[in-house]
């Protein structure tokens, strides 16, 4: 039927199509590819009814399932992990968080700019961007998505990974990836959050702890059934003058030099 | 003011931006406020031969006219002004959680170009950049996207970040008033800056075949201060320059209908040149060498033996046989690449069936070259006056490492009938961490050198030169799981999925572990959406973990690790109309670790609240309320020594994982049994008005408060709360006017308010201060 009809009633919404990335639909097939009815399907009925709208595809009044089926005919190569995500399980879909036409965000056709659009689901996430230790989110340095990926990944939390499959932290804080001769395994086994907590919070350096000694004490304390070190020795009363574990062990997330992760080779 | 101080100032100070008078920045904004208005106005006035406007009109918007210009729709903005800071308090917490300082600033600036006819505009259809920050913002960001069509499209982004951290309760001494250097600064103080430049390049993103090519650069860089268990525990200048270079190239093939195929080959390139030297070396020998002695030593403290025990500082002279450093230095340059290549597919070619999956291997190799490691002083517990070590590994490198990595990932969904879909996804993962190191040590000094102290000269001393034999050292892990999921759809308003999770983690290193445990999770799951106005979510998780065999003794690899997790998770959006809209979600996470000499539990509850209220057009009210309780408490050993000063923490004995015995070998008769509670209890209330009566005028304010009401076991007993108790208040108001067509001038004030509960420890953190920023923008 062609664009040009649906602008005849539609002229705002096919007035601000020319900015839309969906615009280039029309280069498609020797650039006769379709735009409004790529996506709302065939309108002649809906034109011959007068603007009848049962005869046209209403994302806003379709089901989740029906709107993520239209938009993954396309975006299926791109998204394919989405369906299964927590957010297609949960039927946000994918007008839950974009707009074709109205979007406030026009890079990605997003309702509205990160991090305030994932917020308005997601509001127990965003007290801990105002904790006093936090990635700045809020500050707009950051955004959501440099770590996950709403789309769904194969990791959970749909986290991204880095470009060497590691952790999507050792994407920016690249000197803790390692390989190292000695490992400090935890970091490699069970990840950054073992010690870390990525949003924020009220430790220093996003730890789990105030108190940096009772982070490493967790592990290093005398346990038959695990066989992590229990630190000994004068150097480690705790009533006396050493109050941090890094003060000495400070290559803590691997060390090429030191089995006990001193900066030097003792 | 202390050395510590003076070094700290000497990191390059403790706030971004230039520094200027308040009275001339004011001056200078108001003078871009007026000329903006008188040049908007000159502007806006018509030639001497029109008749004059009607005083009666209104003032036109400050949207400018279309204007197009080469073939392109233009659109401009450009905000510049500056912004006026005053504080109280402490000047290292206002650096580290806000670090504005007064002075000018490029607020933001933005250009979108939007082609009129594609035919006429060959190079690019779309354009649009922006920037904010630039000018002595502590972060600045800019942002390109690039468009042509069905030829190709291109994004780049460029983030800078100043990140200076100076919490002085983090890796602190906390020594009290008998310190022999105080120390009112974080000992680990950083002043770093990240630059981060990532692009992207994709060509024919509409074709059978497109590409993508892309590039990531990343850089830290700074000085910071680091400290390191040799002669003395002693404070390091630890000189950050990390890069990292990531280049992507991939290929996307659509083989058939909704069915994809993308090769993708990752290269990252890291280079490590941080290198260290002594800092704070705050006292001499009686030759005059500047000596330091470590961060954490007593004023009170004496060292040497016989005639030579004294105290280890008299009139700021060291004792020359006390353990001290006079140079300590390393240099490790560390280069390390990680190849990748990864295959993907997906495919939802039949209606009722979709998958999806990927391969992936990374070979990465790291050396470290040209290592170089010179301590020059005296360990007085190893008579050794100076030891410096080098690479032992062939071309001098210090250590070769590998990491391999192979991952296989596969999923499948069918739909069974308009009811019921079942779903099964296969993950491998698999690394293995091979590493090696060798040292060539030289030494100076051993218990035979007659008088060994700082002042010995290293050339009257044999050096005695050994390599270490290389050690061979190995991490690997390998995980297998397999999650299936059912999921009914009731009726169209409502649906439910099931499903279990099967994960096998084996975990080998070059110590004597090699362990394999069995994990199961059990998966609830439930939608609710009555009508397109409300949707309910809830998700029940619940995890059970088991050693899979007799020689893994445990059922998970470390103390804090669960073995049993329960989470409950509820979302309730509610959309009733266009001007009302709110949000509730629970959230409620518990584990434990239930080994009985362990005893770990931990969890995370949380309540929050958001509604956007917009009774008219012209107004909107926000608000958002938030509780939240982090808590986890484990069993753990300590040792402690009961002193006048250091009395014996409340409710501490020697039981439980700190008893020795056949079973516990490793515990001695000297540990105390602590409960490493921690709960940090935490409340978040924001509220803001939007106010937009007309064009010409909007205000926005209102007030977020963050508030932490914490609790811990504090091992030291000079520890204090610090931060786990504490309030953040920041009220917040903006205005702009828009003066004349195209010209706005706009008013932002924040309060930035901290403070805590508990002592000030080394030195008092609380502050108070406002950031007032004065900006004209001109839109064109």
């Amino acid at each position: 039927m062609g664009a040009e009809t649906c602008a005849t009633c539609h002229a705002e919404v096919a007035k601000g199509f020319t900015d839309n990335p969906h615009a280039r639909l029309a280069e498609m097939h020797g650039k006769s590819g379709v735009t409004c009815e790529g996506c709302h399907g065939a309108g002649k009925a809906h034109v011959e009814g007068g603007g009848d709208k049962s005869k046209i595809f209403n994302p806003a009044e379709a089901t989740a399932k029906q709107v993520d089926e239209k938009c993954l005919g396309c975006h299926q190569g791109q998204h394919a992990n989405f369906e299964r995500s927590a957010h297609g399980e949960g039927n946000v879909s994918c007008i839950g968080c974009h707009s074709i036409h109205a979007g406030g965000d026009k890079e990605h056709l997003l309702k509205a700019a990160e991090p305030q659009l994932c917020f308005q689901c997601h509001t127990d996430i965003k007290p801990q961007f105002s904790m006093p230790f936090h990635h700045k989110v809020e500050e707009g340095l950051m955004q959501c998505t440099d770590c996950h990926n709403p789309h769904g990944t194969f990791g959970s939390k749909a986290l991204k990974s880095s470009a060497q499959q590691d952790m999507v932290c050792t994407k920016c804080h690249t000197e803790t990836a390692g390989p190292f001769v000695y490992e400090h395994d935890v970091v490699k086994t069970e990840g950054c959050t073992a010690c870390h907590t990525p949003h924020g919070g009220p430790n220093p350096r996003l730890l789990n702890r105030a108190n940096v000694n009772t982070i490493c004490l967790q592990c290093h304390s005398p346990s038959p059934n695990f066989t992590t070190g229990l630190p000994i020795g004068p150097a480690h009363n705790q009533a006396a003058q050493y109050q941090s574990c890094t003060i000495c062990h400070t290559s803590i997330h691997g060390s090429n030099t030191s089995a006990v992760f001193f900066n030097s080779t003792e | 003011m202390t050395k510590q101080t003076e070094n700290r100032k000497c990191l390059g100070g403790s706030l971004a931006g230039i520094s200027f008078s308040r009275l001339c920045t004011l001056t200078l904004a108001a003078f871009l406020a007026t000329s903006g208005a008188v040049t908007g106005f000159a502007q806006a006035q018509p030639d001497a031969a029109k008749p004059a406007k009607q005083v009666s009109e209104k003032k036109p918007a400050a949207e400018p006219a279309e204007k197009i210009k080469g073939g392109y729709l233009v659109h401009q903005s450009v905000e510049l002004g500056g912004r006026i800071t005053q504080r109280d308090g402490s000047d290292a917490m206002w650096a580290t959680m806000v670090n504005q300082s007064t002075g000018m600033r490029i607020i933001g600036q933005s250009l979108e170009m939007h082609s009129v006819d594609t035919s006429k505009t060959p190079f690019f259809d779309t354009l649009s950049t922006s920037s904010v920050g630039y000018g002595g913002d502590p972060y600045d960001v800019t942002y390109l996207k690039v468009s042509k069509g069905r030829f190709y499209d291109f994004a780049g982004s460029f983030r800078r970040d100043r990140n200076y951290f100076d919490y002085n309760l983090l890796a602190n001494s906390l020594l009290g008033p008998n310190a022999l250097v105080p120390e009112p600064d974080s000992l680990h103080l950083f002043n770093t800056v990240r630059r981060n430049t990532d692009t992207l390049l994709t060509l024919m993103p509409l074709s059978v075949i497109s590409f993508r090519a892309g590039f990531n650069h990343g850089t830290h860089e700074g000085p910071s201060y680091t400290s390191v268990h040799e002669g003395g525990d002693v404070q390091l200048l630890q000189w950050f320059r990390n890069s990292s270079d990531n280049y992507l190239g991939g290929v996307d093939v659509k083989l058939a209908k909704r069915t994809t195929l993308s090769y993708d080959q990752f290269y990252v390139f890291y280079k490590g040149d941080s290198f260290f030297q002594l800092t704070g070396a705050n006292f001499q020998l009686t030759d005059g060498t500047p000596v330091s002695l470590g961060v954490d030593t007593l004023a009170t403290a004496t060292c040497g033996s016989g005639a030579h025990k004294t105290l280890e500082v008299i009139d700021g002279i060291a004792n020359p046989y006390c353990s001290g450093s006079s140079v300590q230095s390393q240099v490790a340059p560390t280069r390390t690449t990680f190849p990748t290549e990864q295959l993907r597919f997906s495919s939802h070619y039949w209606n009722r069936i979709s998958m999806n999956g990927r391969v992936d291997y990374s070979g990465g190799v790291s050396n470290v070259n040209n290592f170089n490691e010179t301590f020059t002083g005296l360990l007085a517990r190893t008579f050794t006056r100076q030891e410096i070590d080098t690479g032992g590994l062939g071309d001098g490198r210090l250590a070769h490492n590998k990491r391999v990595n192979v991952n296989a990932d596969y999923a499948v969904e069918a739909e069974l009938n308009k009811y019921l879909s079942v779903s099964d996804t296969l993950s491998f993962w698999d690394f293995r961490v091979p590493g090696s190191n060798s040292v060539v040590t030289t030494t100076w000094g051993s218990s035979t050198t007659p008088n060994l102290s700082m002042l010995t000269p290293v050339s009257s001393i044999t050096p005695n030169p050994t390599t270490t034999t290389p050690n061979l050292t190995y991490l690997n892990q390998k995980n297998l799981g397999n999650t299936v999921l059912g999921v009914v759809n009731v009726t169209p308003q409502f649906k439910l999925s099931a499903g279990w999770r099967i994960n096998s983690r084996e975990i080998a290193d070059y110590g004597p572990d090699d362990l394999t445990w069995h994990q199961n999770w059990f998966l609830l799951g439930g939608v609710l959406q009555p009508s397109h106005a409300v949707r309910l979510n809830v998700n029940y998780d619940m995890m059970n973990s088991k050693n899979a065999n007799s020689s893994t003794p445990s059922n998970t690899y470390t103390r804090e690790a669960p073995d049993k997790i329960y989470h409950v998770r509820a979302r309730l959006t509610v959309i009733p109309s266009k001007w009302v809209n709110f949000a509730v979600s629970g959230n409620d996470y518990s584990a434990k670790n239930d080994d009985p000499l362990v005893n770990h539990q931990e969890h995370n509850r949380d309540f929050s609240f958001a509604t956007q209220f917009n009774p008219m057009e012209t107004l909107s009210l926000d608000f958002s309320l938030a509780r939240d309780d982090v808590f986890s408490r484990t069993d753990l050993c300590y040792i402690y020594t009961v002193t006048p000063t250091a009395p014996l923490p409340p409710g501490a004995i020697n039981a439980g994982t700190c008893v020795p015995s056949t079973a516990n070998p490793t515990a001695t008769s000297n540990l105390l049994l602590g409960n490493g509670y921690y709960d940090a209890p935490d409340t978040f209330v924001a509220a803001a008005v939007n106010y937009a009566p007309s064009k010409m005028f909007r205000f926005n304010g209102g007030v977020r408060v963050n508030d932490v009401n914490g609790s811990a076991e504090m091992l030291n007993p000079l520890m204090v709360s610090g931060a786990l108790q504490s309030k953040i208040v920041s009220p917040f108001a903006d205005a702009q006017i828009n003066i004349a067509p195209q010209w706005s001038w706009h008013g932002n004030w924040i309060h930035h308010g901290y403070s805590e509960q508990g002592g000030p420890g080394p030195a008092a953190r609380d502050f108070h201060g406002d950031v007032v920023t004065l900006s004209v923008k001109y839109a064109f």
